[in-house]
């Protein structure tokens, strides 16, 4: 019994990750788009808004946001260390964001009707 | 007491205590292999010195285990990292740096369950030899091999994850080396799906190639051992004329044997490539021209030496002796050559054909005995034969001590036949009321092409006997015999249901005598008289 309760948490986890993956791209995409932020702000704001996340998962993300041309980044300094990477979304960001947006309303409507 | 060295993150120098330094490296060592690109990794080393000033670690300080653990928890575990969270299958505990390696069996390189490349990855040899290894084996241990390799085909474990496939090629288990694995794994599983007839076809092809070779090599080894037996190596005797055929097709025969080898080859190490397959044409090419030459050279040399021997045989009449058409016996005693005798009441005549320097048959007549001689030794391998012809009397009886010899032509109610040795004589359109036969050691007689009635035979030895159909038979064959004694006599059909053995009639269903073989050939059930 106990063996198959921690095989559902796990099987749940796994399923929670897939739909993570693009949840958080879009959460990023949203928290970057009305002024330039650092990781670690970036990380503060999903936190606060209760999304579990680790800086691990958001490195490479950013990365890859910003090769596919979704974020742009600018260089700031900093009152200790070395300068800051910022990340702000860009337009194609912002409308790639707004459809996204659109998908995840027509899921819940799909969840409320279910 | 701890020691400490130098490194800087992101520029930045610091201290480092040697034990932390160890983990922060391993740490590194695991992103880099997830860092797409070298600016990611960059990013979070600035991260790091920024999280190490927010612990109060500046410039120059130490930087402690503690240290390096609160980063860890700050940035999450290497697996974070992933950015596709490809079914790695890494276990945790795989993830060392443990060089062992481990038997599986290897299905991404596999002809049929992967045991081969499994154990040629164990011990580190190359897949074609374990193959190889394998075929000899399972000729070698007549097919032994074979439940051998089913069975570790069974116990044997697949590599499926990468960490397996990686500790089965002997390779450190790391992120870096499972990520290089799957990079290049993925397209490898996608050729291997597509390939399982082409591999059934490898299969099969490889191992008819490896008998071919096998037996190629075995026909070759024993012509060279036909070689040197016969010809002591020095192309003397027979061999000589045929010296160049003998060459060329032996040639022919090293390439087949090569071209087996080089398909055996392709098909283990599953490479048909360019070259492999040009090499094939050029070698069959080659070896059918060699094959095709040697063909025409012997046909070439057989047609040269006919002719010779037509050139050197002449025909010549030889000394007809007195009183030869009133002898009643012919006596043939030769060492080689055939003495055909023709029973003719109208004319006489002696004829020897032979090569112009074969020896001359000597005939004498002494007491109504005909006597035929040749001197010399055994010629039996010379290609032209001495034949002598003789048309004379009928005859009463023929001993053939020695040579071949037929007689024909005659209508007679008696002959008798004495053969002995390893002679032969052949009976043919005549016609014989009665024959008595005696043969013994390797004698052969053949009188199915002669018309007999009753035949009489005393047979000894291995001497075998050749009956048409007859009427009446009686035979006396001895009681006692070596054991590799057993004469034979063969019979068309007979008349009767009963023949006399050893002075007894018997059956001729029942046919066991210790020295005799009798053989009726013929249906007996439907000739009048047969009792069951």
């Amino acid at each position: 019994m106990t063996n198959k309760e921690t095989n559902s948490e796990m099987y749940a986890e796994r399923l929670a990750v897939q739909l993570r993956k693009g949840f958080l791209a879009f959460c990023v995409l949203k928290a970057c788009s009305k002024k330039s932020k650092y990781t670690s702000d970036i990380i503060r704001q999903l936190r606060s808004a209760e999304l579990v996340v680790v800086e691990g998962t958001i490195y490479p993300l950013l990365s890859r946001l910003r090769k596919d041309g979704l974020l742009a980044h600018e260089w700031q300094e900093s009152e200790q260390g070395p300068p800051r990477k910022y990340y702000r979304t860009t337009d194609y960001g912002q409308e790639v964001a707004a459809l996204v947006e659109k998908k995840i309303n027509d899921l819940q409507s799909t969840l409320k009707k279910l | 007491m701890k020691d400490i060295t130098r490194i800087h993150i992101a520029k930045v120098p610091y201290n480092v205590e040697v034990s932390a330094k160890k983990i922060l490296d391993a740490y590194i060592t695991a992103l880099e292999a997830y860092a797409v690109d070298s600016e990611l990794l960059e990013d979070i080393e600035i991260r790091m010195t920024e999280l190490l000033l927010e612990r109060g670690v500046k410039q120059d300080d130490v930087i402690s285990e503690a240290d390096v653990t609160a980063i860890r928890e700050q940035l999450g575990e290497p697996k974070d990292f992933m950015t596709d969270e490809a079914t790695l299958g890494i276990d945790a505990e795989l993830l060392s740096k443990d060089k062992k390696r481990k038997l599986y069996r290897n299905l991404d390189n596999a002809l049929l369950g992967g045991v081969l490349s499994g154990l040629a990855s164990f011990f580190g040899i190359n897949v074609l030899w374990a193959r190889l290894i394998f075929i000899i084996l399972s000729f070698m241990s007549f097919g032994f091999a074979l439940p051998v390799y089913a069975v570790l085909w069974l116990i044997i474990p697949s590599a499926r994850t990468a960490a397996e496939r990686l500790q089965m090629a002997g390779l450190p288990v790391t992120l870096a080396s499972i990520r290089d694995l799957n990079e290049d794994g993925s397209s490898a599983n996608i050729k291997r799906r597509v390939s399982i007839q082409k591999r059934v076809v490898t299969i099969v092809l490889g191992l008819i190639s490896v008998g071919g070779a096998i037996a190629a090599a075995t026909a070759l080894v024993s012509v060279v051992v036909t070689v040197v037996q016969h010809g002591q190596l020095d192309w003397s005797a027979s061999f000589a004329p045929y010296q160049l055929a003998i060459i060329l097709a032996f040639a022919a025969g090293v390439l087949l044997m090569i071209l087996c080898l080089l398909v055996a080859f392709a098909s283990f190490a599953q490479k048909f490539n360019k070259r492999i397959w040009v090499s094939a044409v050029v070698i069959v090419a080659l070896g059918l021209g060699l094959f095709g030459a040697a063909l025409i050279s012997a046909s070439y040399n057989q047609q040269l030496q006919n002719n010779e021997i037509q050139r050197n045989t002449i025909d010549m009449n030889l000394k007809m002796p007195d009183s030869f058409a009133a002898a009643k016996s012919l006596l043939i005693d030769i060492p080689y050559g055939n003495v055909v005798y023709i029973a003719d009441d109208t004319a006489t005549s002696i004829k020897q054909r032979s090569l112009k320097d074969a020896a001359k048959a000597n005939v004498t007549v002494s007491e109504g005995v005909i006597k035929v001689q040749l001197a010399g030794t055994d010629q039996k391998n010379s290609p032209a034969g001495t034949i002598i012809t003789l048309y004379g009397p009928r005859l009463d009886s023929i001993v053939v001590a020695n040579g071949d010899a037929s007689y024909s032509g005659a209508n007679q109610a008696k002959l008798n036949v004495e053969i002995h040795n390893a002679s032969s004589l052949r009976l043919y359109s005549s016609r014989i009321d009665t024959l008595t036969v005696k043969a013994d050691a390797s004698a052969q007689l053949s009188a199915s092409e002669a018309a007999v009635a009753g035949v009489n035979i005393s047979v000894e030895g291995q001497a075998s006997i050749d009956l048409g159909n007859i009427k009446t038979l009686d035979v006396t064959s001895p009681d006692v015999c070596a054991s590799d004694g057993l004469a034979s006599i063969s019979v068309g059909n007979i008349v009767s249901a009963m023949y006399v053995l050893n002075g007894i009639n018997v059956a001729i269903k029942s046919v066991e005598s210790p020295c005799l073989q009798m053989v009726f050939n013929g249906d007996q059930q439907g000739l009048p008289g047969y009792q069951n």
